[in-house]
């Protein structure tokens, strides 16, 4: 039955042939078309209009010029990301913190999603996910002070402890070998109860008859997440990791500037590239050498993720992004 | 599902109103236009001046002050003056950089070589050039401001900002908690440089526990004793001995002093005469107040330890090690410049005029309102007033002129006098005037900005080994093109010496 | 679900894990719920702590000795903390609403898998994530075209349509929405907004909720906006008033030898402990927010009853 009314909705529109395949597919589809509307409106003034701006990369831009009359200079505002030996650790640096994020959010958050969808006792459950979300309430800046109060040289919890088991204090902010760990640390504390409420909302919206079937075959609960809720999850595991290599040449501000307190001695491990354009243009501001960052970011991201993209699409056109 | 529905429909009313409200809001009309060649004795029309500063936002009661400041100004330049104060860090800078880059138009602005960066702003067409309208209507703060602040605040000859009539010399010393040196009877006139504070930082490290005996903190720090004579931003290397006579450039972290200096540092730190933390204390505040500090190093000016002294509850001594001079950061370090997209700069010239130079103008801008948020004691001395906490910007330091200001009845009598002498005391220094253009070579001082902020903080506060440091230092801003700066630097203030001759 | 499954306790419950495996899980829950709760509970210990206390002991977990200055000094301009929860209130909860709209309309389309241009209109949100033209012209078209700063919709318009919500609902469209129910409604005769509102709405309800969630913190934790388009302090809300005192310290601690009277101004600041409770007050109701969208975390229609 289905099928015939669509062969038929299908006829009625091919009828009109005159008409240019943007036009039918708007007239089709009208009501689609204006749902997106409001969207489209919102995208247009909070993101095209503004992309004009990247102009400003390849200029020098002068206020008494004005905008669209300021000399060009090609890629003059790009070279300072490019002419230091940082170059090199902010890039990897933003690209290692980056997978490893990546890794841990398509692991450590859909665990902790599965957990919460299996423990017995849902008022528990309950309890749980609240409480992991706590974390990301904090800012930046107040989770400074509380790995400060952790690591601090002479008031720090840590320190404290490793002195009454007869051990040598830390300095922790002088000391590069930690710091990987830590970040990862304090980014997965901070995120995965976050991450981890986006699939549990897939799980949960999972057809159950699946599993009664399964468990009527004798499946034992563990075979049946192996077999149906991670085979039913990878297309959201998909699309969020996909997202998150676009970002890859983007990093979080407050993680890498507030957290490590600014710490010179150990940014051979934690400089990324917003601290390193943060101190760049900390004096000069300058607006051309900003917009050239964000635009290098953008394109290597962009290159990645259409790279990923079409990988992902290679093997199962569902998962893929677009 | 019903209230769902409801809450859709809702919803899309309010998107359509949002988009209607934006589509119908109309371009609110520009400010007067400038008036052609109105001259203080021609008729002039009204007019309002917006006044962006720092401090710490907006005050309770600006309006009433305002109030009081058009009542004043109509009269006189028939002007209505609009204050708004943000506040420190992110908030004016940001704010401020949002605007001139997008050339909203306003009229007065404060500008620093700290905050709304007076240089890359000049530079840039984001300030009027003032020689002739100061000429014409400013006659009398160009008198008062002497040569010193004039010149030393002119980028090729051209001043795009009014420096604050003010304490125009710096002098690096220490501030000494009082009572710490009566208790073990220290004699603060033995203390000639930094070493000399060591048998004392080791008689406070062995008998107060929980006190930290030297404060070094990122940019204030016992490294600031060398005081060189800076060329451009604080955070660049590339400097002047202070009594150089052949104006050679130089990476001042290549001297021999320099590795002298974060030596000594670096053995108070191991000795625990400096907080471990060092390095990455920010709110410095804390340790001070709770008098966990026995002395840190600070700019001084006459006055200052009794200001602080009257922040803590407390007393502090200042010692001056370094002499007063006059330099580059103290002549930019506090000014008004006027908007390139002002609608009417011959009376924000006027009205800066005014401020510079009215005692009631001055002060109520600075103070407040007689009676309500200060009181008189006597003829300029004040005292505060029922209302001072919804007016009392605490900003007297960064405009117009600071001689002109009331002082607090718990302040020194003499202070003015005290200023003015140790103005006239300090000597400029060698590169006082040459303002430094950083534009052709912005992206190697940005590369060395991330290994100044690399190494210097940690070197400074004794955090790292110096000997093993300095020179993977010196590598790093060699390879971020810091030799390029320098010689940039060099011929700057080459050509400047041979435009001025100096 | 639960119900259907006492009725037969004869068998072991193959739909459900094993006491065993539920104990050691609830094991590893509860030492991950102390590392999210201590570090909070150290935060509001602080902001009940004296203020010397701090600095000469460091934080600790309980205080060692009590005071409720810091919440006094807050409130000593219980307006200014007032009209802050007001703005930061109303923003929260119109931006949310307008924004789930907002993104939910976008979503549902660019998820069928019979519109021809989905893709194109997926990859526009997609771009947005990536490239902007920078702050400066994005100011300006708040400012010089649509004129919005200083009024409330600069707090709403910015977080309206945020790239990674549009996709992920979009996701869950695709993932959850079967193709053979909207095509059940077509035949029933219903059209496209009708199908969306009666059928695709009630069986998104986790994802919306989710999105939701998302949308009400994303608005509730935002200093952003009025940092850029924000002057009258009547409309600062309250994250920002947290976000500038932090960034104040930390400027004038960078230039304490350029400002002239920096002690003094950063003596009249909120000391650490304040800024302790200013953050617990900022996080205070937001963690209602949660229990709220978790009553929509249950299973809309089983969707294999409907095909059955």
């Amino acid at each position: 039955m289905a099928e015939i009314q669509k062969v038929t909705v299908g006829k009625a529109v091919t009828g009109r042939r005159t008409r240019p395949a943007f036009i039918r597919e708007l007239i089709k589809n009208k009501v689609l078309f204006l749902m997106m509307l409001p969207g489209l409106l919102v995208l247009l003034v909070n993101n095209y209009l503004p992309m004009l701006g990247i102009v400003i990369a390849f200029k020098d831009y002068n206020y008494a010029k004005g905008f669209w009359k300021s000399d060009w200079v090609g890629f003059e505002n790009f070279r300072y990301l490019f002419n230091s030996n940082a170059a090199f650790t902010i890039t990897r640096n933003t690209i290692l913190y980056n997978v490893a994020f990546i890794i841990i959010a398509a692991t450590v958050a859909v665990a902790l999603a599965i957990i919460f969808n299996e423990l017995l006792n849902r008022k528990l459950s309950k309890f749980y996910q609240g409480i992991m979300f706590l974390p990301y309430f904090l800012s930046w800046v107040v989770i400074s002070y509380l790995v400060f109060a952790l690591l601090s040289s002479d008031m720090g919890f840590i320190n404290g402890i490793l002195v009454k088991l007869g051990k040598e204090r830390i300095n922790w902010y002088v000391e590069p070998a930690f710091w990987p760990l830590i970040i990862v640390l304090v980014n997965t504390w901070k995120w995965t109860g976050y991450d981890s409420i986006i699939y549990l909302a897939a799980i949960i919206g999972f057809d159950k008859s699946y599993y009664e079937a399964a468990a009527v075959d004798g499946a034992t609960r563990f075979q049946q997440i192996k077999m149906i809720t991670f085979p039913m999850l990878m297309p959201v595991i998909t699309v969020l990791t996909l997202i998150k290599v676009g970002r890859i040449f983007f990093t979080d501000f407050g993680l890498f500037y507030n957290v490590t307190r600014n710490s010179g001695p150990i940014y051979d491990v934690t400089n990324v590239i917003e601290t390193y354009v943060f101190r760049a243009l900390r004096q000069t501001g300058d607006v051309g050498m900003a917009s050239a960052a964000g635009f290098y970011q953008a394109v290597i991201g962009l290159i990645v993720v259409l790279t990923a993209n079409y990988i992902v699409s290679k093997i199962d056109k569902e998962n893929s992004l677009f | 599902m019903k209230k769902a529905k409801k809450l859709l429909c809702l919803a899309l009313v309010l998107v359509f109103a949002l988009s209607a409200v934006v589509g119908c809001s109309k371009p609110t009309p520009a400010a007067a236009p400038a008036e052609g060649t109105a001259s203080a004795a021609e008729e002039l029309k009204p007019v309002e001046l917006t006044w962006y500063f720092i401090g710490n936002g907006q005050q309770e009661d600006v309006k009433l002050i305002e109030e009081e400041a058009n009542k004043y100004l109509k009269d006189k330049i028939n002007a209505t003056l609009k204050l708004q104060c943000y506040a420190w860090g992110a908030e004016y800078d940001d704010k401020l950089k949002q605007m001139i880059a997008s050339r909203q138009p306003f009229d007065i602005c404060f500008t620093s070589n700290w905050a709304n960066n007076y240089q890359q702003n000049a530079v840039k067409g984001a300030f009027l050039p003032l020689n002739e309208l100061m000429d014409k209507y400013a006659p009398k703060t160009k008198a008062l401001l002497g040569a010193d602040f004039l010149s030393g605040s002119q980028i090729d000859g051209i001043n795009y900002a009014i420096p604050a009539n003010k304490e125009k010399a710096h002098s690096w010393g220490f501030i000494i908690k009082q009572d710490l040196v009566d208790k073990y009877g220290f004699d603060l006139s033995t203390v000639k440089k930094l070493e000399d504070l060591e048998p004392m930082l080791k008689v406070i490290k062995e008998k107060e526990t929980g006190v930290y005996g030297l404060e070094a903190l990122d940019g204030e720090s016992p490294y600031k004793l060398m005081d060189w004579d800076t060329i451009g931003d604080d955070k660049c290397p590339g400097v002047l001995y202070n009594d150089t006579t052949d104006f050679k450039v130089i990476n001042e972290f290549e001297t021999p002093e320099a590795m002298a200096m974060f030596k000594t540092i670096r053995k108070f730190y191991q000795a625990g005469y400096i907080r471990q933390d060092a390095a990455t204390v920010t709110d410095y505040n804390a340790d001070e107040a709770a008098g966990k500090i026995f002395a840190a190093t600070k700019s001084l000016k006459p006055g200052k330890d009794a200001e602080m002294s009257l922040t803590h509850g407390f007393k502090w001594t200042q010692v001056y090690i370094t002499p007063p001079v006059i330099s580059n950061r103290e002549t930019t370090g506090s000014m008004q410049a006027i908007s390139s997209t002002s609608p009417n700069p011959e009376r924000a010239m006027m009205f800066l005029e005014l401020f510079n130079t009215d005692p009631y103008l001055n002060n109520l801008i600075n103070y407040g309102i007689e009676g309500k948020h200060y009181v008189k004691v006597s003829d300029n001395v004040k005292k505060a007033g029922p209302d001072v906490a919804k007016y009392n910007p605490g900003t007297g330091w960064m405009f117009g002129n600071q001689f002109l200001n009331f002082l607090d009845e718990s302040e020194d009598p003499k202070k003015w006098e005290l200023f003015e002498k140790f103005n006239a005391d300090a000597k400029g220094t060698k590169s006082l005037g040459f303002v430094f253009d950083s534009t052709p070579v912005k992206n190697e001082i940005a590369a060395v900005q991330n290994a100044w902020d690399k190494y210097v903080p940690a070197l400074e506060t004794g955090s790292i080994d110096p000997e093993q440091n300095l020179p993977k230092f010196l590598g790093e801003l060699k390879a971020a093109g810091i030799d390029k700066v320098i010689a940039e630097k060099q011929k700057q203030l080459d050509e400047w010496r041979k435009k001025t001759g100096k | 679900m639960e119900k259907v499954f006492n009725k037969k306790p004869i068998f072991k419950d193959y739909t459900k894990i094993s006491k065993k495996a539920d104990f050691m899980l609830n094991i590893i829950m509860i030492l991950c719920t102390i590392a999210c709760v201590l570090p909070l509970l150290i935060v509001f210990s602080t902001s009940i702590t004296d203020e010397k206390t701090v600095t000469l002991y460091g934080y600790s977990l309980l205080p060692r000795k009590i005071s409720f200055e810091a919440y006094k000094y807050i409130f000593k301009d219980i307006m200014v903390v007032l009209r802050a929860y007001g703005v930061t209130l109303f923003v929260t909860i119109v931006g949310s609403l307008m924004s789930i709209s907002i993104i939910a309309m976008y979503a549902y389309p660019i998820s069928r898998k019979d519109f021809k241009y989905r893709n194109i209109f997926t990859f526009m949100v997609f771009l947005t994530m990536l490239f902007n033209g920078g702050l400066v012209p994005w100011y300006m078209v708040y400012v010089n075209v649509l004129h919005i700063q200083d009024t409330i919709f600069a707090l709403i318009l910015p977080y309206l349509m945020t790239p990674l919500y549009v996709l992920i609902m979009r996701t869950f469209f695709i993932t959850s929405i079967p193709d053979s129910i909207i095509e059940a409604a077509r035949i029933d005769g219903a059209g496209e907004f009708q199908t969306f509102i009666r059928i695709v709405l009630p069986l998104a309800k986790p994802v919306l909720a989710t999105i939701g969630l998302f949308n009400v913190l994303t608005y509730w934790n935002d200093w952003y906006a009025p940092l850029l388009f924000i002057t009258d302090e009547k409309l600062f809300n309250l994250q920002y008033i947290m976000f500038r005192v932090d960034k104040a310290i930390l400027y004038l601690s960078n230039n304490a030898s350029s400002i002239n009277n920096a002690t003094q101004i950063m003596a009249n600041l909120p000391s650490q402990t304040a800024r302790m409770a200013m953050a617990m007050i900022a996080i205070g109701p937001i963690v209602f927010a949660y229990p709220f969208f978790q009553k929509y975390f249950v299973e809309g229609l089983t969707i294999g009853s409907i095909k059955g």
